[in-house]
């Protein structure tokens, strides 16, 4: 049984939603992108619209791509749209469990028992969300990344009880949007957050121990390592916050295995507001 | 005006391209000696030398054992430039009887052609051997980047715990070694797959490096996976040997991933 999808839904119209949402759409997928309201959908639409327009601009999309979106992207406030509509529908609301679980408790009652679900999550146990489901077989995780439109990669996450299948299926449906699939059992961080953890954690606890400061750190990854980015460039660019807020979630997640443990320098960061870019200072200064 | 000697000391002719490519535009003169067994070592060659650029690995004790024999040969004013990536200076330069001529680089670049090298003191260096390593670079158009001695400098450091983690994950079984490397290249825009990595520089140099952190700190976060270990002992040490995380053809192209390398390699 090769199953298609047709209809895929989309819950979360941010960042991350609003992505998968567009990449879907221009690669013929009907789309219903759902969220609690409609200044938010109106938005996020419009985001969309000028993200296509760039792209078309540049040339990087066909000249009839808004048509495209326009004539397969609908939006929904209501959750019971789902309910024959879509044979896939894909999470990506923020990264709060109280959120998800309660998201997860609705769609699984709405949606006849066929319908498949996927989770955009990056920080939560794909075997722990399907269990809030009677449906933990056809429940993966599908993890894209920001931003959609451009960054090839997909996670897609076998959590323990998820059919092999439904995985594959979820591989062709990202390779049918251009993505390239990489398959992952369902641990902490899956592959890019856990791999990635040693990038930033190492350059910090090089800078904790006086070896180097952070320009020479920088300088020395882009120069010698090749990165495009040095580690504090990154981090700055990310948001500090946010970086150590997964660095807690992965050490936690593997029960605390020191290879994961935060830095001081990171807390010491957050509490004094320098988050990065976004705050005007964080491991550099920036101008407005 | 004589020119200025200049002897390379490598395992492999090849590992030294690179530099070889900036000091030919200089005028100094150039010898190089491939070294795989302590033998091998010409102690003419040390004749006349002004500059010692030695690049040998930790493995097999090859780099302590030469260095204890080309020490007492090396005139207190020669400037050794040697590749700690795998140790400590400081540890290096207490092999000498003048470790205050040594200076630390990485040779590990990414790059065919080196703009940057990075350089470390030893404990013991003695107050003008960082002009003189600077004087040295500026002639052969590198710029220097000084950091404190620690074990694998920066680079090595945070890309064997790169790699370590990777093959954490892989031995977990967490992903496949391609879809590792993909991921890491395009989730998050890696120059390279941080196993392909290990296969190039070698399995070996990696384990190196991380047991050299290992005994340093005695953290458990520098902790060789023990598919590193197992790989290294069943002689799996990656691109020169054909071997590693990938399979590769004679002329190093990688022809196969290496299936459930983790249940396979048996010690």
């Amino acid at each position: 049984m090769t199953k298609t999808f047709k209809t895929v839904g989309v819950i979360g119209s941010g960042t991350m939603g609003a992505g998968i949402a567009q990449v879907l759409a221009l690669s013929g997928y009907k789309t219903i992108l759902y969220d609690l309201n409609s200044d938010i959908l109106k938005a996020a639409f419009q985001r969309i619209e000028k993200t296509i327009q760039k792209g078309i601009e540049r040339q990087k999309l066909p000249e009839n791509a808004l048509a495209i979106l326009g004539e397969n992207l609908k939006t929904t406030m209501v959750l019971e749209d789902f309910r024959h509509a879509a044979e896939l529908v894909i999470e990506a609301v923020p990264e709060e469990m109280s959120i998800k679980q309660k998201l997860f408790e609705q769609l699984d009652q709405i949606c006849p028992p066929e319908t498949f679900l996927a989770s955009n999550t990056s920080s939560f146990s794909i075997t722990a969300l399907a269990s809030i489901t009677k449906r933990p077989q056809r429940f993966a995780g599908m993890h894209f990344f920001n931003p959609v439109p451009l960054m090839t990669l997909v996670e897609v996450i076998q959590g323990k009880q998820t059919d092999m299948e439904y995985c594959e299926q979820l591989c062709d449906l990202a390779k049918s949007l251009g993505k390239t699939p990489v398959k992952v059992k369902d641990t902490p961080g899956f592959i890019v957050n856990r791999v990635a953890r040693a990038f930033y954690g190492e350059a910090i606890r090089l800078l904790g121990d006086g070896v180097a400061d952070v320009a020479t750190i920088d300088t020395i990854m882009r120069e010698e390592g090749g990165f495009r980015m040095g580690p504090f460039e990154l981090m700055d660019l990310i948001g500090i916050d946010i970086n150590y807020a997964v660095t807690q979630s992965v050490y936690e997640a593997y029960f605390q295995e020191p290879r994961f443990k935060p830095h001081w320098i990171q807390q010491q960061m957050v509490a004094a507001g320098h988050l990065g870019r976004k705050s005007g200072q964080g491991f550099y200064h920036y101008d407005s | 005006m004589t020119r200025e000697k200049i002897l390379f000391l490598a395992e492999d002719a090849a590992q030294f391209s690179s530099w070889m490519k900036l000091v030919e535009e200089q005028s100094f003169e150039v010898a190089l000696q491939v070294i795989q067994s302590p033998e091998q070592l010409e102690q003419t060659a040390l004749r006349g030398v002004h500059y010692v650029i030695e690049w040998l690995p930790v493995s097999d004790n090859l780099k302590k054992t030469v260095l204890k024999k080309i020490g007492p040969m090396l005139p207190e004013n020669i400037l050794l430039l040697s590749a700690t990536h795998e140790g400590m200076a400081t540890a290096v330069a207490s092999w000498l009887p003048h470790p205050g001529q040594l200076v630390g680089f990485s040779p590990m670049s990414l790059y065919r052609e080196i703009k940057h090298v990075t350089l470390t003191l030893p404990t013991q260096a003695d107050p003008e051997t960082r002009q003189k390593a600077d004087t040295f670079c500026q002639t052969l158009g590198l710029i220097p980047y000084w950091v404190e001695d620690a074990p694998g400098l920066i680079f090595p450091r945070i890309y064997a715990m790169i790699a370590n983690e990777a093959a954490f994950a892989l031995q977990e079984h967490v992903a496949s070694a391609a879809d590792i490397d993909t991921a890491m290249c395009l989730g998050t825009n890696y120059p390279m797959g941080p196993l392909a990595w290990a296969d190039q520089v070698g399995v070996d140099t990696v384990l190196n490096i991380l047991e050299s952190l290992w005994q340093t700190y005695r953290e458990e976060r520098y902790r060789p996976c023990l598919l590193l270990q197992k790989m290294v002992l069943a002689g799996l040490v990656g691109k020169r040997c054909g071997k590693g995380f990938y399979h590769y053809s004679s002329a190093g192209q990688v022809v196969a991933e290496s299936q459930n390398l983790q249940e396979k390699v048996q010690v």
